[in-house]
């Protein structure tokens, strides 16, 4: 799948994007092209209503560590769930104090939502949300884009869907000025590094942002 | 504080975020010189500079750097201003 060269000269391009969720496949992407953004979203799991919930109240769900818990998560490590998201930690069970690992990713947290809260209110990057296993609703992505614009009115969304019928992987349109909605394929169950449909992306993000 | 202040105060909280006591740090010193780097250790060796030096660092400039001198020239610039 990783048909585009990994050209380390796209780092700072793709340093011009943040991704929203819903989960690691952009993080993937920008690391494919040696690009590592502090983001809070990027390696997170968070469908469209939680993004919508944390849009709306600007992440205060994760001030309080009490609001914090660390569940089980793939290749038994350890990820932390949030009200409204959760982020691997890549941190195996057992290698780590769990009270400690809790205290420390807290406090990394807030660094992070502190960084998405500059990033949205800044306006300087493509910020990016593509579905996983529902379906975003195109009232979904209005209520996202209503939300993002109310950060910084020059905020420029790039919702993504999976590839149904007659989308093409890699187009993408402008629905409104500051809206775009693009479309790539998955051919696994699991999006890993080796999985992420590359070329599609390049595409999506070339056509919005050319270099 | 001069750029070898920024250094010295630089050199444990690299040393113990990454576990490595033989880091030597050097201007040119980039990510890739690390075993074991990432972005989560990146941001609590930026929170430590910020809790040992009294230095707030935004993390699109955090996003920026691309070696320990242009950090230690960002701090040194900072802690001038202040």
């Amino acid at each position: 799948m990783l048909s585009v060269t990994a050209d380390p000269s796209f780092a700072a391009y793709y340093q011009g994007f943040e991704s929203l969720g819903a989960s690691c496949e952009f993080g993937l992407l920008q690391r494919h092209f040696g690009a590592e953004p502090l983001a809070l979203l990027r390696w997170s799991a968070i469908d469209a209503q939680g993004l919508i919930h944390s849009l709306s109240n600007r992440f205060a769900d994760v001030v309080d560590i009490a609001n914090l818990s660390l569940i089980h998560g793939q290749n038994d490590e350890w990820d932390v769930r949030t009200p409204h998201f959760s982020q691997h930690l890549y941190v195996k069970r057992g290698t780590a104090d769990a009270a400690e690992l809790l205290r420390v990713t807290h406090r990394r947290i807030q660094f992070q939502r502190r960084a998405i809260l500059e990033t949205l209110e800044e306006a300087e990057k493509v910020l990016v949300y593509k579905e996983a296993q529902f379906r975003m609703t195109d009232a979904e992505i209005a209520q996202i884009f209503g939300l993002l614009r109310g950060f910084h009115a020059d905020n420029v969304f790039l919702a993504v869907r999976l590839t149904g019928t007659g989308e093409e992987p890699g187009s993408v349109d402008e629905i409104e000025p500051g809206l775009w909605v693009g479309n790539v394929e998955l051919d696994a169950k699991v999006v890993t590094r080796d999985t992420v449909p590359v070329a599609s992306w390049h595409r999506i993000c070339q056509t919005l942002r050319p270099v | 504080m001069t750029e070898q202040d920024v250094f010295a105060a630089l050199t444990p909280i690299f040393r113990a975020v990454l576990s490595d006591d033989a880091i030597v740090l050097r201007a040119e010193t980039t990510p890739r010189d690390f075993a074991g780097w990432d972005s989560f250790r990146y941001i609590e060796i930026i929170l430590q500079v910020e809790e040992a030096l009294g230095v707030k660092i935004r993390s699109k400039e955090a996003n920026r750097l691309q070696n320990v001198g242009e950090l230690a020239a960002l701090i040194a610039t900072k802690k001038a201003a202040a």
